[in-house]
């Protein structure tokens, strides 16, 4: 708490009659993120303090969060001014975290595509409201419970009468749509391709969140050259940019995830594998298309999920793993009591070949 | 007027959105939502979210529903009498079930696979009578 700007902790201080077990969190983008319990209820919450000189849209996060009602938006308790400059508001606290958390532990397939319908929920009743919100990555979308939530509102902007865009935003180059490289525009169909992105993640891609590794051998040493942030900032963004705006990377994996189980968590991006592409925008028109892909895609993947390094599926009946092998083939095994034998009719292969014939 | 026309088939529930202006419909979106598993909490859940998206994404005003009887030989199997719920029970605005005699009145709508043509036909007819 000694970080926290005296004003903050003034109002701490203020907040101690009702609220104990203050604990700050790093994750406070825009401001300051402090969790607390409430004296009487018991109840864990997130303390949001954010600063913005006054005007009209000083309070337009909270104010947003408070208008659209949906199991996947994170609710507003709470909301007071400090001074002319700070104010916070109140969230319950998640426990499970963000998705951040969730796509490390792996969740399990079937897992995957739940949690990205709950998305698409929390994102279709942002846009039913005339709001598009820009910034749909994990560490702006929490778990309670296994629910996912959309939480952080500090990109999302209003569509003007008429109007089917606004500004793209400035921040995450990695989960900004190709189409706002290029236009400088974002609209609905840029939250689509980022939960697209997202979903790619929660199935097991691989997403390197290194700016660095999406850099070409002359990119590294112009970027050597560099030495003012700001520049060194805008040349990521812009080797991103260069990479034919992700165009190159990304086209509809979803449908390849789901013809392939979805396992695909040790292969790193190929230029076919990802969803949240151009062409599968245009495939899926509106997020109403998104959900019902969704659905089927659910009803045609078997549950895998990753143990480690061993791809795991449990069923009512039978337990099957995958267990790498040298030279990255993987080999079959069932469970026969307490041990695994290998199944005789399979020989190992890729994880592509052995899921399409085991799951 | 958006009008939410819905059929229940096997698992499936087709839909189709028309936008009317006076006597004039046109065919806005359509596609189909799946329910996986009729007895598993998190399918049913996660069909409910789909449901509630394609509310938020079409704002109908009525929804038209292909009548399937709840009893008889002809009854709907388990998984449309869930659908159908799970649909009621989220709806944002009034459903008129739609008879067979009256869905068969309907002429086809361009453009749409055979599988739609129901939820499109149920669509017309609840706005036919809608519109008096």
């Amino acid at each position: 708490m000694e970080d926290l700007p005296e004003e903050l902790q003034a109002a701490i201080a203020e907040l101690e009659r009702d609220y104990e077990q203050f604990e700050s969190h790093p994750g406070g983008a825009n401001g300051y993120l402090v969790f607390a319990k409430n004296r009487i209820s018991g109840a864990d919450v997130a303390i949001k303090f954010y600063y913005g000189p006054p005007g009209e849209g000083r309070h337009d996060e909270p104010r947003l969060l408070a208008s659209i009602q949906s199991p996947n938006v994170l609710r507003i308790i709470d909301a007071r001014n400090l001074s002319k400059e700070w104010a916070f508001f109140l969230t319950p606290r998640c426990e499970d975290g963000d998705l951040e958390e969730l796509i490390a532990a792996g969740p399990s397939a079937i897992q995957a595509i739940d949690v990205a319908l709950g998305i698409c929920n929390g994102a279709s009743a942002i846009h039913a409201h005339g709001l598009i919100h820009r910034d749909l990555k994990p560490p702006n979308i929490v778990c309670d419970r296994g629910t996912p939530l959309i939480a952080d509102f500090g990109s999302v902007r209003q569509l003007a009468e008429g109007e089917t865009d606004v500004p793209a935003s400035g921040h995450s180059a990695l989960y900004r749509p190709p189409e706002s490289f290029q236009t400088g525009r974002y609209g609905v169909l840029g939250d689509i391709y980022q939960i697209g992105l997202v979903t790619y993640q929660l199935l097991g891609g691989a997403l390197s969140y290194d700016p660095l590794a999406y850099f070409s051998k002359s990119d590294h040493k112009k970027y050597a050259e560099i030495t003012d942030d700001f520049d060194r900032s805008k040349f990521q963004d812009d080797a991103i940019h260069r990479l034919g705006a992700w165009g190159r990377r990304q086209t509809d994996g979803l449908q390849q995830f789901a013809a392939m189980g979805t396992l695909q968590r040790q292969e790193s991006p190929t230029p076919n594998d990802t969803p949240g592409s151009r062409k599968a925008t245009r495939q899926l028109g509106n997020i109403a298309d998104v959900a019902a892909t969704l659905t089927r895609v659910r009803g045609d993947t078997s549950d895998w999920k990753w143990v480690g390094d061993i791809a795991r599926l449990e069923t009512n009946d039978r337990v099957i793993e995958l267990r790498p092998k040298r030279g990255g083939n993987y080999e079959p095994l069932q469970a026969k009591g307490e041990v695994f034998r290998r199944i005789p009719s399979i020989p190992d292969g890729s994880l592509k070949e052995l899921v399409s014939r085991v799951g | 007027m958006n009008v939410l026309g819905v059929e229940f088939e096997s698992k499936r529930l087709n839909y189709v959105l028309l936008v009317c202006d006076g006597d004039d419909c046109k065919i806005a979106q359509f596609n189909r939502l799946e329910l996986t598993d009729t007895r598993s909490r998190d399918s049913l859940r996660s069909f409910q979210n789909a449901v509630n998206v394609l509310f938020n994404a079409t704002k109908p005003d009525i929804i038209g529903v292909k009548d399937k009887p709840e009893s008889g030989a002809m009854r709907a199997g388990a998984a449309a009498l869930k659908m159908e719920g799970i649909l009621l029970a989220a709806a944002p605005c009034d459903a008129d079930f739609v008879s067979g005699k009256r869905i068969n009145a309907c002429a086809n709508g361009d453009g749409l696979k055979a599988y739609h043509q129901p939820a499109f036909k149920a669509a017309l007819a609840a706005f036919q009578k809608q519109a008096g």
